[in-house]
């Protein structure tokens, strides 16, 4: 479990994310959605250790974050970030670098470990792409891959700074369902996501962001009445309820820009 | 791939075989295998025992721990740095080593000891200072490489003054500066040597980091690699790499560039074969350029590092336009 205590972080001297207090729930699938540059990837970045801490303090598992050293901490938490560089590997020796937290002197991968990583690119859909090379794939294989590298970690939770990007619908719905999945397995995630409609039907918790704060956190319920996403996206927000009950949303900025004749 | 690479590194393996047999046998006097059979069982004459042992057996070793010290360098700076185009001539490192080498010289002329330590100081001092300045700066990759070029020219420049003020110092001469093996001296080269196989033996071990490394920061960190830690080793064995072989074979240029490259091509960029093949990649090119370099003009000898450079630098402008033309592309 991810606690954060009045959270102050930034790069150099400056801080990007302002005096944030916020935990995960345990197997709960929690969004923190905002606009862009309200600090979102800055607060991930945070819980890994990746930005300078310039007031509070972050725990893992009730202990200080800092305390863990990064092997530790990567038995914890696995991240998928939102910028990476492209390397030339191919897909099975990219997702076999997740069991790196994992592996013991003298550092070599084992047959396990080879094994897991078949049985999540079997997960995934994309067991065919084993041997392909990275830069062969499209944007949305490419995202699967890094996906697969921090679900092989297992790791109990997983923080994903905008996994759908790239993704064409039909697999974001499917990545959708898989988080859904794990969160009852028992795996606690936190993802960074711009598609308002995905976080409000499948997020158990949302945290809104704004300008390096957090403006609000719930259940999409209690985030709606609050009218706290009118505010901070300047949207009216619209919906619609299937025969299940389910329910689906759209959205119209508030005073736009440009109006259609 | 990974099949593909284990054959070429079989095949590049008895390449290697057959270069370390043509560097013992070829030069002035011609020496078949039943020869140096018989010498090393003690009854060839003593001519040929003594151009094995004190002439081509520390000539090729030479050539084989230059090689594959600087070609390893090669793909160890440009995993951390996460450049292509870097190498440790093209960013500083081998002139660093060259400036530290002539200074240590100059001031001390007769200690040989002192100079595979000198040698590893200066490309320390030089790889740390590119490294430092790409963190500070958040410099691009083509930045970072022009930063290099300037560093290099700077620290020849500073070479060739200390020659111009030094007079004759141990390594004014004339093969230091382009690189070559006709002056190797053991005492020099014995040090090195180890440095350069302790090195390249950590270096193997850790493939795996080196790995981890190449995929950023962001990425590496979140696998629990202690990424501050391991740069900074990494940079410290690419210095005792390619200085330690800056300090008995001069300036080489172009190994540390042209090694990685061509081992990435064939091998792919998984370290567990990439290093391997880079090394004796690295160790067969400048064995084969030094056995033309003292072979094909005979009786003169050219200095290697020119056959190196005539080799690498059509080499290093055909990466450059490639590069150009795929991003033209994306």
């Amino acid at each position: 479990m991810i606690r954060c205590e009045h959270l102050t972080a930034g790069y150099g001297r400056k801080a990007i994310i302002k005096d944030i207090t916020w935990q995960t729930e345990p197997g709960n699938l929690t969004v923190i959605a905002g606009p862009n540059g309200s600090g979102k990837s800055t607060l991930l970045k945070s819980v890994m250790g990746q930005t300078r801490i310039l007031d509070g303090r972050i725990f893992l598992d009730g202990v200080q974050a800092s305390s863990w050293n990064a092997r530790e901490r990567a038995r914890r938490v696995a991240y998928v970030p939102q910028s990476r560089s492209d390397s030339s590997l191919t897909v099975a020796r990219m997702v076999l670098h997740g069991r790196f937290p994992h592996i013991a002197c003298p550092r070599h991968y084992t047959k396990e470990d080879e094994d897991r990583v078949e049985q999540i690119l079997d997960r995934v859909g994309i067991l065919n792409l084993k041997n392909r090379l990275i830069p062969e794939l499209s944007g949305g294989e490419k995202q699967k891959v890094y996906l697969s590298m921090a679900l092989v970690q297992d790791a109990p939770l997983l923080l994903l700074d905008e996994p759908a990007s790239f993704l064409d619908i039909s697999w974001q719905l499917e990545l959708m369902d898989l988080l859904k999945e794990l969160t009852g397995e028992g795996r606690t995630i936190a993802a960074v996501l711009h598609d308002l409609n995905h976080s409000l039907m499948y997020a158990d918790r949302l945290v809104i962001m704004d300008r390096g704060t957090v403006a609000a956190s719930g259940t999409p319920d209690e985030i709606l009445n609050l009218g706290i996403l009118e505010q901070v996206f300047r949207l009216n927000i619209f919906s619609a309820a299937e025969a299940d009950g389910k329910k689906h949303y759209w959205f119209r900025r508030q005073n736009p820009l440009y109006q259609s004749p | 791939m990974v099949r593909k690479g284990r054959r070429a590194l079989t095949c590049l393996f008895l390449v290697f075989l057959l270069s370390v047999f043509f560097s013992l046998a070829s030069g002035a006097v011609k020496l078949s295998l039943s020869d140096m059979i018989r010498i090393m069982r003690g009854h060839g004459q003593s001519v040929h025992q003594n151009i094995l042992f004190h002439i081509r057996i520390p000539r090729t070793a030479a050539c084989v721990l230059a090689g594959s010290g600087l070609a390893l360098a090669g793909v160890v700076i440009q995993n951390v740095l996460q450049n292509p185009l870097a190498g440790p001539n093209i960013i500083g490192v081998n002139a660093g080593a060259g400036l530290a080498v002539v200074l240590c010289s100059y001031f001390f002329p007769l200690s040989y000891h002192l100079i595979p330590a000198a040698a590893f100081g200066g490309a320390l001092a030089a790889v740390l200072f590119i490294y430092g300045l790409a963190r500070k700066t958040g410099a691009s990759r083509v930045t970072l490489v022009l930063a290099g070029v300037s560093v290099n020219s700077l620290l020849n420049a500073a070479s060739d003054m200390v020659h111009t003020f030094g007079g004759d110092t141990l390594t004014s001469t004339y093969s230091f500066r382009l690189g070559g093996f006709s002056s190797v001296s053991v005492q020099v080269l014995i040090p090195a040597g180890l440095s350069i196989a302790a090195a390249m033996v950590l270096v193997l071990l850790m493939g795996n980091e080196l790995e981890i490394l190449s995929l950023g920061e962001p990425v590496a960190m979140s696998l629990g690699l202690n990424t501050g830690f391991f740069r900074f080793t990494f940079l410290v064995l690419a210095a005792v790499l390619a200085g330690a072989a800056v300090s008995f074979a001069g300036l080489l240029g172009f190994v540390g560039l042209i090694a990685p490259h061509i081992a990435r091509r064939i091998a792919g960029e998984e370290c567990r074969l990439l290093l391997p093949f880079s090394a004796l990649f690295g160790a067969c090119f400048v064995l084969l350029c030094d056995l033309a370099a003292r072979t094909l003009w005979a009786p003169y000898e050219i200095p290697t590092g020119i056959l190196l450079s005539f080799a690498g630098a059509p080499f290093f402008l055909y990466l450059l336009f490639q590069q150009r033309r795929r991003r033209s592309h994306d």
